[in-house]
């Protein structure tokens, strides 16, 4: 009975001696990692034979090696061409997984020629494993759509998701201007600046495009030179024909319309009632329904995907900021998001709706921001880079189109549509051969 | 009569020591009751973690001058360069086996005083100068020019009296847990700018806890996987991250004990 007093009183001791004792431990988040950039190997084997082109398995494979590197940000693209003897110890990825691990490589492409086939083969180094092993159809003469195309599957393969390189970009020019008279067209290019197309012939000044939710057609709004009483007409064309119709001519602005995400209506902002407020158009029933209402100028529509939030341009607070609101009502939730800035224009919503890419006049000229959708984690984008304006996502959200004016002298100065990554990393020009260009916007 | 008396007395003897018995372990369990419950419910608090996620507030009163790019690649510098700074500092003994679950406090001599360049450095690029940090001597007479003076006597005959102060050396409870947190917090912000994941593991729902020791120059004694993700690439990259952050700031010395201790614990991601 003694011993067991005693060692309970020990126990207790002890006990009491370490629940006094300040020992509480603190944790500490570090919060979501960084994503590191994935080393790509891509090696191309030179195969010879009948029905082989090796000039058209080198532009396939140039075409692959530059659309992977445009995910600078996201891969390290590497590449080695390799002889067609040495195929068969390429594809032995349990002899080379260690060579292959030291090299640091995440990922190894592998691109044979066949007849009329290009063999893709990807592995994915962490899981040991093939992700892909495909015979993609060459064409007689490949174009570089059947490269975006292979690339896009070799992307799929790697990440899961969709890529840009099947993407178009449209955007208006005074490519066809002259000295005394303004002409805009709308033009379409790749997602690289490449395959410039005249859409448009109207010799009048053709603005603000837009594509409907399944790429096949446009919608822009028309100054028409030819018309006695000029007002700002909203047109749609359609790709597969080619042929351009209005659809909308009241009195005033019909502009700056974007297609509703089921494709049955546009937004767009109408001034016939004396005010610029936006409306929804139903292109089927030809009724109209009112947005906004409020005697300030609101204009610039763009929505969520999902349709359920529009963010829109208003200076109802006195300068031109941006607001958002469920756009199934009239002024149904409206919240403003920006509280800063001389002049912020053109808001466009990224693909997953968390955010908002805008510009703002600062020091004398346009700048790119972007802002999350409840007004927080304001950042700048670009600086020192000319006067930007007018950008928006592309369609997986990586990238951001813009256009940017450098004034080179009194007389000559240029707006060319630049492409940048999400986080502000200009790549560079996109419309070299055109000088002013205006309101890119990227396929969906 | 007599032989009972002893046993009597034997008896009562006995029942005395046998109560005392009895009454002090009905004692004894009573304050064991009340200790466990204590300390169970501080064992709850410590097993849900005071996690401390590093957070700013910025009120935004203009466009912001840099870009997202300018941003991170200063405080990538001002990281590197403080690591830079303090791998300086002179190295002192060599702790322990990392085995070791305990670590016992060693004698640490006391680091340098804090400077405000440490937190100046956070906020700005510019590498600030230490300046010279002047003693006072007690004894050292202040000399005053005759109008200051005759101002301090004017002050005196107002009312104004001067007397020497007091301070109280060292932290309260509160200041110390209020300096270890802050310490925490960046240390988080440090290990960050170094916890990158490739592709295939960014988007899975893994979670690491490591314990850190830390000395009291800041150095990285040892760590210890409190928890695995069960994954060792995500283990072994956040143990790097940790690795690539050290050296970490010079902590205050009154919270080093507690980093001796490892009463740090990073979680990653949360």
């Amino acid at each position: 009975m003694k011993i067991i007093i005693l060692l309970f009183s020990l126990f207790t001791f002890s006990f009491s001696i370490s629940l006094f004792a300040d020992d509480k431990f603190v944790e500490v988040a570090v919060g979501v990692a960084k994503k590191g950039k994935d080393k790509i190997l891509i090696e191309s084997f030179e195969c010879s034979g009948p029905g082989v082109s090796l000039t058209q398995h080198r532009e396939v494979v140039e075409i692959v090696r530059n659309d992977l590197s445009f995910y600078q940000h996201i891969f390290e693209v590497f590449s080695r061409n390799k002889a067609e003897k040495e195929i068969n110890d390429s594809l032995n990825w349990a002899k080379r997984i260690n060579d292959i691990i030291k090299e640091g490589f995440h990922f190894v492409v592998h691109l044979s020629c066949l007849p009329r086939e290009t063999r893709v083969v990807v592995f994915q180094v962490n899981l040991n494993k093939t992700s892909m092993d495909s015979k993609v159809y060459r064409p007689v003469a490949v174009t570089r759509k059947d490269g975006h195309e292979l690339s896009d599957l070799i992307f799929q393969s790697i990440t899961k998701k969709s890529s840009v390189f099947k993407s178009q970009i449209i955007f208006a020019s005074t490519k066809d201007a002259t000295a005394k008279k303004m002409i805009k067209e709308i033009y379409m290019m790749d997602f690289d600046g490449f395959n410039l197309k005249k859409l448009t012939d109207h010799k009048g000044i053709a603005i603000s495009p837009a594509f409907s939710p399944d790429n096949k057609k446009i919608i822009y709004s028309l100054i028409d030179s030819k018309k006695r009483i000029k007002n700002v007409a909203l047109h749609e064309l359609d790709l597969s024909t080619m042929t351009s119709r209005n659809i909308l001519d009241n009195t005033g602005m019909n502009s700056g319309a974007v297609y509703s995400p089921d494709g049955k209506g546009v937004f767009l902002t109408q001034s016939y009632k004396g005010n610029a407020d936006i409306f929804y158009y139903d292109l089927n029933t030809k009724a109209s329904r009112q947005v906004t209402n409020n005697s300030a100028e609101d204009v610039d529509p763009s929505y969520r995907a999902d349709g359920k939030v529009m963010t829109f341009l208003s200076n109802r607070a006195g300068r031109a900021n941006i607001y958002t609101l469920d756009p199934s009502a009239l002024e149904q939730n409206v919240k403003r998001i920006s509280f800063v800035g001389q002049f912020n224009a053109t808001p466009r919503f990224s693909p997953d709706g968390s955010e908002i890419v805008f510009s703002s006049w600062v020091d004398n000229m346009f700048d790119i921001y972007r802002i999350g959708v409840d007004g927080n984690n304001l950042v700048r984008l670009t600086k020192n880079y000319g006067s930007n304006e007018d950008p928006t996502f592309s369609n997986d959200g990586e990238f951001i189109v813009f256009t940017s004016r450098k004034v080179f002298s009194r007389s000559k100065a240029e707006q060319r549509i630049y492409i940048m990554t999400k986080d502000g990393e200009i790549l560079g020009p996109l419309s070299n051969t055109l000088e002013n260009c205006y309101s890119p916007r990227f396929s969906n | 009569m007599k032989n009972n008396l002893p046993s009597i007395f034997e008896t009562l003897e006995s029942w005395r020591v046998k109560s005392f018995y009895q009454s002090f372990s009905f004692h004894l369990f009573f304050l064991f009751l009340i200790l466990a419950v204590t300390y169970i419910h501080f064992w709850k608090e410590e097993e849900e973690g005071r996690v401390i996620v590093p957070s700013i507030q910025v009120d935004v009163v203009s466009m912001p001058k840099f870009t997202l790019e300018e941003l991170r690649k200063m405080d990538l510098d001002v990281s590197q360069d403080v690591a830079k700074e303090e791998t300086k500092v002179d190295e002192k003994k060599e702790v322990k086996d990392e085995n070791e679950s305990e670590v016992k406090p060693t004698e640490v001599k006391d680091p340098p005083p804090a400077q405000i360049d440490d937190l100046l450095k956070e906020l700005s690029k510019k590498k600030v100068k230490p300046s010279k940090i002047e003693t006072k001597d007690n004894n050292k007479k202040i000399e005053l020019s005759d109008e200051k003076r005759e101002q301090l006597k004017r002050l005196a005959l107002e009312g104004n009296k001067l007397m020497q102060g007091q301070a109280v050396e060292g932290l309260s409870d509160q200041q110390l847990q209020e300096e270890i947190e802050i310490y925490t917090a960046q240390l988080s912000s440090r290990i960050k700018n170094f916890w990158i994941l490739p592709s295939y593991l960014i988007d899975r729902p893994l979670r690491t806890r490591i314990k850190i020791f830390i000395d009291g120059t800041g150095k990285l004694l040892s760590h210890e996987v409190l928890s695995s993700s069960g994954e060792a690439e995500f283990d072994q990259r956040a143990v790097q991250s940790i690795m690539k952050a050290a050296p970490f700031m010079i902590p205050h010395k009154d919270i080093v004990p507690r980093l001796l201790r490892g009463n740090i614990v990073i979680v990653f991601p949360l």
